[in-house]
């Protein structure tokens, strides 16, 4: 089984959030407006969070894009009280949206906050409508959704290759930000596989994880700048 | 009828206009915290001032909170008769029922809180043990059981009084109290054996009402959230659970004994004791709450001292320090001196106690969510109207619950006060007899 | 290790565990006041 890794080189990355974008429409995030984002409510699976370092003139600004982590001990798998967030066998967190009871245990644990919950009926203008994925379950109010890597390819990649009758190939998956990324800051692929480039980027100097010390081992890693 | 029957038994058979005023104003406030509660059912958790990253928030506080104040029944109840303190028997009974409700009114949170609530089963149909909510449903639904039978079995002799001497009630109360009664005869056998019970389940009911606000606690210890992820909740919160029942329990107290008539029972002693008490346990909540902060600023890590920061100089100083001076400072000043444990002195207290107690569990559940460690910004919370009425609406029902207890069942455990009595009876005798003794012993 | 952890990260194994506290806790209370009723027939005998 192969464990699915992604790779954000902060090098390349332009801070353009076509990543947050492709996302929203691969997945069918539904429209928060202006109000209820003030109010924390946009979901964006996938938000580029600006950090911005000490006081003018000696400013550092850098573009952290994150996804879901994907943590191998995460900490959201381990509090939910149903087992509606789980991994699955290939290290990928999903949420079963039928069994999800919102308690929203998972996204006050989660210390990336990368959890969302629907705090209304998900609302789509009708100029979205006709734009829907139809891979993707639209999620109804009172759950919580999150990042799949977008899992729906996966299952798509795999009966492309059953239908061609060749062997699914790591290279045959790739999640909409990956392909999106204008800099090809992303890099995509399975870490069980030493020879992978996502194996070979982790052994970088470079290559950090997110909040490394909390112990949650990130299936997502960074290259730092410079 | 003995006079103490016909004091405790008075309420039970003449109801006046403002019972009734009482409950409709009640039922009310309720009634509208429903309607709130429909509409957040109707339009989602939208309608409350809960965003992204406070996804918790008021009605945690409240689960807290209530959880908090159920300790109050087994404090008195069960920590005071094992240590055989006769100066409980006449406020067992408005502590349990205070213990009881409670908790039904806390275990209600949850659901209010839940963004499915029609899926509540699930929890028994792909409970997982590892969740900490699982441990949360086990402990306190012990805890309820536990508290619901630690109500009845001393009523059980109450109701066998109703049943005998209630002769001018309406027939279903009749029934009831038949019902409740269970054929019970004052034997010396039965007497033995209730004793036993209450005797098994009083010293059972300690660990367990323990485990509930240690339970309750680690909801938020066992996450790595800034100031939450802490050592010391488990205990914190079962010292300022047990502290806040008390506040509640005082505050039952003082109506109760103004509208029942109850003086000759409930005393200046109780309120003097129980006074007491509550000052150790106010004590000791400064103390858990000075070793936190103190732990937490002198490691200074960056992300508790964002939360930290918050509480004590940021936007929520005002809870903090209202909770500071509530929990700590005016119970110390009032309840140091005998003339504060009275009771006006208690009461006064107990309504600032309960303040900061709830604001204690506001500082600890909103605080560490606006502070998350990976944000575009820290986050403002604001509770919506929703919740404020769904609060209001919660405390309601607990007085509602209460009240219509009250109405139906005695305030005293009859027979447990009289048993009191006898006993002190029987001491004063023995004094005397001794002196006399003793007198008679030097003569010769 | 791993038994333990599966104990716990089983699914429905845990909400077995609530309802067998939860009857548990009910079964025995039954059983006790229904020790305390019969103490009235005890005496007779």
């Amino acid at each position: 089984m192969p464990r699915w890794t992604m790779a954000i080189d902060l090098d390349k990355c332009l801070g353009c959030q076509a990543c947050t974008l492709a996302c929203r429409m691969e997945n069918n995030t539904p429209i928060a407006g202006p109000e209820q984002a003030n109010l924390g409510r946009a979901i964006l699976w996938n938000e580029v969070i600006p950090q911005v370092e000490g006081e003018y003139p000696n400013v550092t600004a850098r573009y952290i894009p994150r996804p879901c982590m994907h943590c191998e001990d995460s900490l959201c798998t381990k509090v939910c009280p149903v087992k509606a967030t789980y991994m699955n066998e290939e290290g990928i967190v999903l949420v079963d949206y039928d069994r999800c009871i919102g308690c929203r245990f998972c996204t006050v644990a989660c210390p990336y906050t990368t959890r969302y919950f629907n705090w209304h009926e998900p609302y789509y203008p009708e100029s979205l409508k006709a734009h829907l994925n139809p891979d993707v379950p639209l999620r109804p109010k009172g759950v919580v959704e999150k990042c799949t890597f977008c899992v729906h390819r996966l299952h798509k990649a795999r009966a492309k290759a059953e239908a061609e009758g060749r062997v699914f190939q790591a290279s045959d998956y790739v999640p909409a930000c990956v392909q999106t990324c204008t800099g090809r800051a992303r890099y995509f692929g399975d870490l069980d596989d030493p020879t992978s480039l996502v194996s070979q980027l982790l052994k970088s100097p470079r290559a950090f994880h997110l909040l490394d010390e909390l112990g949650t081992h990130p299936k997502v890693f960074y290259l730092r700048e410079g | 009828m003995s006079p103490i029957e016909q004091v405790v038994f008075a309420p039970l058979r003449k109801t006046g206009v403002r019972f009734y005023l009482l409950c409709a104003i009640l039922g009310v406030l309720v009634l509208w915290g429903v309607y709130a509660y429909y509409l957040q059912i109707t339009e989602g958790l939208g309608v409350t001032g809960l965003g992204r990253p406070i996804y918790w928030g008021i009605y945690l506080t409240n689960f807290v909170f209530f959880i908090g104040i159920s300790h109050a029944g087994t404090l008195i109840s069960a920590i005071l008769r094992v240590t055989q303190a006769n100066w409980r028997r006449p406020i067992t009974r408005i502590a349990e029922a205070v213990t009881v409700f409670a908790l039904t009114v806390g275990g209600l949170q949850i659901l209010i809180d839940m963004g499915r609530p029609e899926r509540v089963l699930n929890v028994i149909l792909y409970g997982r043990y590892q969740s900490p909510f699982l441990w949360d449903f086990t402990c306190i639904s012990i805890y309820l059981m536990s508290s619901v039978t630690y109500l009845y079995l001393p009523m059980i002799p109450d109701f066998a009084r109703m049943r005998d001497k209630l002769t001018d009630i309406a027939p279903w109360r009749k029934w009831l109290y038949t019902v409740a009664a269970l054929g019970w005869k004052g034997t010396h056998e039965q007497h033995r054996r209730l004793e036993k019970a209450i005797a098994i389940l009083a010293i059972a009911i300690i660990p367990i009402a323990v485990s509930v606000h240690t339970v309750v606690s680690w909801i938020f210890g066992m996450t790595l959230q800034p100031m939450w992820h802490s050592t010391i909740f488990g205990p914190y919160f079962v010292v300022g659970a047990i502290f806040s029942g008390i506040a509640t329990l005082f505050i039952a107290m003082a109506i109760m004994q103004k509208i029942l008539h109850l003086e000759p029972w409930l005393t200046d002693k109780q309120f003097n004791y129980l006074g007491l008490l509550f000052l150790v346990m106010s004590v000791l909540w400064s103390y858990f709450t000075f070793s936190e902060y103190m732990t937490t600023f002198y490691g200074a890590l960056v992300d508790e001292m964002h939360v930290a920061n918050a509480k004590i100089f940021g936007e929520f100083n005002w809870a903090f320090w209202t909770m500071v001076l509530c929990n700590g400072i005016i119970p110390f000043v009032v309840l140091i001196r005998r003339s504060g444990r009275t009771v006006l002195g208690t009461v006064i207290v107990s309504i600032f106690v309960d303040i900061g107690m709830w604001l204690e569990r506001f500082t600890i559940v909103a605080p560490s969510l606006t502070r998350p460690r990976l944000a575009l910004e820290w986050a403002i919370y604001q509770p919506t109207w929703v919740e404020a009425s769904i609060t209001i609406g919660s405390m309601a029902l607990f007085a509602l619950l209460f009240v219509v207890f009250f109405k139906l069942f005695p305030s005293l455990a009859i027979w447990e006060v009289e048993e009191g009595e006898e006993i002190e009876e029987r001491g004063r005798l023995i004094k005397k007899l001794s002196t006399q003794d003793l007198r008679a012993m030097e003569k010769a | 290790m791993d038994t333990l952890y599966w104990l716990i990260n089983t699914q429905t194994l845990g909400g077995m565990v609530v309802l067998a506290a939860f009857c548990g806790a009910l079964v025995t209370y039954i059983f006790m006041v229904r020790w305390i009723a019969q103490g009235a027939q005890e005496d007779h005998k």
